[in-house]
């Protein structure tokens, strides 16, 4: 199972005494080969499990593992391809020695390295800032850059923390298909989004995560009743959830 | 943090810190065994350290005496090298503070001494007294490393009488200026130099050093009014001290706080307290 | 372990081409130049001057590559999330340290060779215009051995501004807080000798006890100055130059462990 999270929590300290449940015993389960997407308000702590599973974070309580293995294992990330939410980059670097660390740590052999880079680049269409200097890029060319990145190694798992965010529609697309292509030959991909749209047209299956608890978790279908659509039935749920806390 | 990741670096800790000690204790000296410590004062002009020092002018003042301080205290035998660097740190203090009391005390406690450079006290104590126009002191030194020092009598009385111009200066000064021109006389009036300053000091360990200078001057001066007995009543110098005793003049020589005992000359008849002076 | 490499080798790239070092290598080396004239304003050894000038050039100027460099280069890693970049590979917390480190030490590493050629061939220079006013013994063996030993003491610092990054990520707290560390470092000694020789116990046992303590925490960076011994030529003891050597490295490990223990546990959110 590529993916394994059980009984998460994580607290965050609020004060000297209260406690602030960011994600409150999570259990979720990504199957090999398929597309999940994750979906949730603002805060709801999405971005909190994702940065767990890279081992940025540390759990409470709870067992997370990635193909049988502990995430706080180094060697784990070998699997996982990351996109963080805004990649930021050592600005003086370029492309090429941006992508050359990532292949490298990651244990790619020089020849093989160098043409998957040049693939990567031409297919995200950054092969002509191959050479550039990060600071010159667009916010478009450094989030494409930072997709290069986490595909660098052909990684089994891609975890992506909203990857469309601050593409143009032709960003957009180019990562779609590329998340497609992704599922095509069998790689499991992990994101968060809030662009419903996306999430229709690519996942497989959802989970929909709501102030720490998963609200609902399962195949697209499911989720979907013909006549509403997501976004309804989204923020339907999300207002159902509310309510119950409120009472 | 895993077992192995943490046993490799307590390991790493504890060699690191066995190495680290180690070699401290070899670096280190111990309290009472302290190697040369050498002054080591930059080689910038005192108007540059001024400008660098900008704010912090009195702190870095104060610093540079410490410093000197420390290497005075630090042993008993200076050498040439070390006195220059000294005086250098005395100067860029001074230049950053002509003020301070404690730099121009301590310049004359050992600049015209130990390091037998009292032209290089003099200007400095001189750089003092434009400053200090309130204190009498580094005219009384001035003069006194004048007169007793450089034997130079028409200065050193000059500067007493400038010294006794200014407030808080004993009326003594004047008389002191007065008596310099007088020859002969150099021991007691170098005596009533130190008088003075014994009573004016108020840190303890120099008062015992200027009381230590007093004790081997008025050895002097018994011992010189005891040759000149001697030479009035045996028409010639004696051969050495101990005839002073058989004599009968004196009954025993007086200790020298210094050294084992007084250095005689028996063809000038001086005596003096140092080899050097 | 090639991981540490490439990670000192990414982090000495981004330092290099950062415009702020060139600014700091092209005023040492204007600083370089200016020792010539100045050097003139002095009658006697002037050769001496030189060399304090230029080893102090070297010294002061791989200061300010850690202050407003090196110390970036790390909290821009945490403020600006760089480090996601890093440690979304397969690379632990403690080899991030240890690249990081070296990462930085190659930095120091180049500009201290750098500024230390320049400040060379100025002393050069003067040699060969008025060699009257060259102290006899100099050579240019203590001259190296203090380059080399102003290099550890640098390395020094920069272990230490690495442990309050580590802690803190405002990079503004952790300058300070190293240039403190510097500071007491340089002075420690000549303080604890001050205290050492108090015949007197002045009822100050417990500043002396205090001393004491901060000599042991802080390094005492003042044996690393050998700017006196070279720039007379002074004699030095071969086999007594091994201990700071040790003693710096073992220092520099010890902080390092510690910054690793207190990186590891750290959340980044």
């Amino acid at each position: 199972m590529p993916i394994r999270i059980a009984n998460l929590s994580k607290y965050y300290r609020k004060g000297l005494k209260a406690k602030k449940r960011a994600i409150e015993d999570l259990n979720l389960e990504i199957k090999k080969g398929e597309v999940f997407g994750f979906l949730g308000p603002n805060g709801a702590g999405k971005s909190t499990v994702i940065k767990i599973l890279l081992d940025f974070i540390r759990p409470d309580s709870g067992s997370i593992t990635i193909k049988e293995l502990p995430v706080n294992e180094p060697k784990v990330r070998k699997y996982i391809g990351y996109l963080p939410e805004n990649p930021f980059f050592y600005d003086h670097l370029t492309a090429e020695e941006t992508l050359k660390f990532g292949g490298k740590t990651a244990g790619m052999e020089k020849g093989v390295l160098e043409e998957r880079i040049d693939q990567l680049l031409t297919c995200l269409n950054l092969f002509h800032v191959k050479k550039q200097p990060i600071r010159t890029y667009s916010k478009g060319m450094v989030q494409r850059l930072g997709l290069a990145l986490a595909l660098i190694h052909e990684p089994e798992i891609c975890i992506l923390d909203e990857p469309m965010s601050g593409l143009d529609p032709l960003g957009r697309r180019l990562v779609a298909d590329l998340i497609l292509d992704m599922r095509k030959m069998g790689k499991t991909v992990f994101f968060s989004s809030h662009i419903l749209s996306d999430i229709e047209s690519l996942c497989d299956r959802i989970g929909i995560l709501n102030e720490g608890k998963l609200l609902f978790c399962g195949p697209l279908e499911d989720f979907v009743e013909e006549s509403t659509g997501l976004e309804a039935a989204f923020i339907k749920i999300i207002e159902t959830d509310r309510k119950v806390k409120n009472e | 943090m895993k077992k192995g990741l943490i046993i490799s670096l307590v390991l790493f800790f504890l060699f690191s810190l066995s190495a680290y000690l180690y070699a401290r204790t070899k670096i280190y000296d111990q309290c009472t065994d302290v190697k040369e410590i050498h002054a080591t004062a930059s080689q910038l002009p005192p108007e540059i350290i001024k400008s660098l020092a900008g704010e912090f002018k009195g702190i870095m003042a104060d610093y540079f005496l410490l410093e000197a301080a420390t290497v005075i205290g630090a042993q008993n035998k200076l050498n040439a090298e070390d006195w220059k660097a000294i005086s250098r740190l005395f100067k860029q203090s001074m230049a950053l503070d002509p003020y301070f009391k404690q730099t121009y005390s301590l310049i004359q406690a050992t600049l015209p001494w130990e390091a037998k450079m009292p032209e290089c006290a003099i200007e400095l104590l001189k750089t003092s007294s434009r400053h200090c126009y309130w204190d009498w002191q580094p005219d009384f030194y001035i003069g006194f490393d004048y007169y007793y020092h450089l034997k130079d009598n028409l200065n050193g009385s000059k500067y007493l009488m400038e010294a006794s111009k200014k407030p808080g200066a004993s009326p003594l000064l004047g008389l002191l200026g007065a008596r310099l021109s007088q020859k002969g006389g150099q021991t007691k009036a170098g005596i009533a130099f130190l008088r003075t300053m014994y009573e004016n000091e108020k840190n303890e360990d120099t008062k015992k050093q200027i009381k230590q200078r007093m004790d081997a001057l008025e050895g002097v001066l018994i011992l010189e009014e005891a040759i000149e007995k001697f030479t009035l009543n045996f028409d010639r110098l004696p051969k050495n001290l101990d005839e002073l005793i058989t004599a009968k003049i004196l009954t025993v020589i007086p200790e020298n706080p210094y050294h084992d005992t007084y250095y005689y000359d028996h063809k000038t008849g001086i005596i003096s307290y140092d080899t050097a002076l | 372990m090639n991981n540490i490499w490439l990670l000192a080798q990414i982090t000495c790239k981004e330092g290099l081409r950062n415009r702020a070092l060139l600014g700091i290598l092209f005023f040492a080396v204007l600083l370089c130049v200016i020792n010539l004239i100045f050097t003139n304003m002095f009658a006697y050894d002037l050769g001496k001057v030189a060399v304090e000038v230029g080893l102090s050039v070297v010294s002061i100027s791989g200061l300010a590559i850690i202050f407003f460099m090196g110390i970036n280069l790390m909290a821009k890693d945490l403020d600006k999330r760089t480090i996601y970049m890093i440690l979304s590979r397969p690379i632990s917390r403690w080899q991030y340290i240890v690249g990081k480190f070296f990462g930085l030490g190659l930095l120091v590493f180049i500009s201290v060779i750098i500024l230390g050629l320049f400040s060379a061939g100025s002393v050069k220079f003067i040699i060969l215009t008025v060699p009257n006013y060259i102290p006899p013994d100099f050579s240019w063996a203590p001259f190296l051995i203090a380059l080399i030993y102003i290099f550890i003491s640098l390395l020094i610092v920069t272990s230490i501004a690495l442990l309050y990054i580590s802690v803190t990520s405002s990079s503004f707290l952790a300058m300070i807080i190293t240039a403190g560390s510097y500071f007491i470092g340089q002075n420690v000694e000549i303080v604890r000798k001050m205290y050492c020789q108090a015949e007197k116990d002045t009822g100050n046992e417990v500043s002396k006890q205090l001393v004491e303590i901060i000599s042991w925490i802080f390094p005492n960076l003042a044996i690393f100055d050998l700017k006196t011994t070279a720039a007379y030529g002074l004699p030095l003891n071969a086999s007594e130059l091994i201990w700071p050597v040790l003693y710096g490295i073992s220092y520099i490990g010890m902080i390092l462990i510690i910054a690793i223990v207190i990186f590891q546990r750290r959340e980044l959110t």
